[in-house]
């Protein structure tokens, strides 16, 4: 084994990071020969790998914060409907379902979103709202009726 | 559009549609919201047109069923007809349907025999008339093609 390469490691099943460098360039055994057992550095640095995983497993199952978790779902809509033309097949989408899941809590991300580029987030904000202000007239004009639900917006209080 | 930004959305289109990573087309049109494929087949570049409330003419039919399409489209002077091949003095447009027959996608056919779309919020291309074609999110398969006489203006155009 060359030491010079990191080898995958696993704790608990999961890849962790690599052996550091500093014991890459100083090996503890001569080449060609395994170590038979750990040098205290070794053994405090497992340790504390060790409880860095525990942390971060902890860390892990924790919720995301509103903003994130509403930017990885827009993004995951965003990318498996980037050729959808239907408005209706957009809005079943499992991601966009979850965004109008957030409720009222997302409105003012959706309009912040809408403030920055037109797209359909219309359908998301009748859902949530039960409000319906894109004027008959604007029906299919995308920018006009991104402006009917800023305008909406600026109405009720959001800043967009 | 700059070089690199064709050359981006050239990658984009490639990985969703199997049949353009080796057949031909061209990126003919910035990305924008403001019309779909469907407006696009019918030289609207203006409104997004889909069937359901706010994006679909007034007294249609609103489903996504080919029936419904193709009742639109009539009101534009279209009728079905056989075959996708270039016929003189007429404009054509295919329906693609996905594995529930729900309309996915409409193509317009150039005077050249090519056809152009508009792919959903993003680019317009010129492409054969199978390069959409495949499992989503690319559009399924041809089921319809419509035809309609060229107005003797768009004759001239030509």
């Amino acid at each position: 084994m060359n030491p010079a390469i990191a080898q995958p490691r696993f704790l608990h099943g999961r890849e962790i990071a690599p052996f550091p460098s500093w014991e890459q360039r100083v090996p503890i055994v001569p080449s060609g020969r395994c170590p038979i057992a750990l040098s205290e550095d070794q053994r405090t640095l497992s340790r504390r790998e060790h409880d860095l995983f525990l942390s971060f497993n902890r860390v892990s199952s924790y919720r995301l914060p509103l903003e994130l978790q509403f930017f990885v779902l827009a993004i995951q809509w965003k990318r498996d409907t980037l050729v959808e033309s239907s408005p209706w097949r957009m809005a079943v989408h499992p991601a966009y379902q979850r965004i109008i899941g957030l409720g009222w809590q997302a409105v003012p991300l959706i309009l912040r979103q809408l403030a920055c580029e037109a797209d359909f987030w219309f359908e998301a904000l009748v859902a949530i709202t039960g409000e319906q202000p894109v004027l008959p007239e604007h029906a299919g004009k995308i920018e006009a009726m991104r402006l009917d639900w800023l305008c909406w917006g600026r109405e009720h209080g959001y800043d967009c | 559009m700059t070089a690199e930004e064709i050359r981006l959305a050239e990658q984009a289109i490639s990985r969703i549609f199997p049949g353009l990573q080796t057949g031909w087309f061209e990126v003919k049109s910035p990305r924008t919201t403001d019309y779909n494929c469907i407006g696009w087949a019918v030289d609207d570049d203006r409104n997004w047109l889909w069937p359901g409330e706010r994006y679909w003419p007034n007294g249609i039919r609103t489903d996504e069923s080919v029936a419904a399409f193709v009742a639109v489209f009539a009101t534009k002077g279209y009728t079905p007809c056989e075959g996708g091949a270039l016929e003189p003095n007429f404009e054509k447009i295919a329906l693609y349907v996905n594995d529930q027959a729900t309309v996915t996608h409409a193509a317009r056919q150039l005077s050249d025999g090519r056809w152009t779309s508009k792919l959903g919020s993003q680019w317009d291309i010129v492409h054969s008339l199978e390069g959409v074609c495949g499992s989503p999110p690319a559009y399924g398969q041809v089921a319809q093609i419509l035809r309609r006489p060229v107005p003797i203006s768009s004759q001239d155009a030509r």
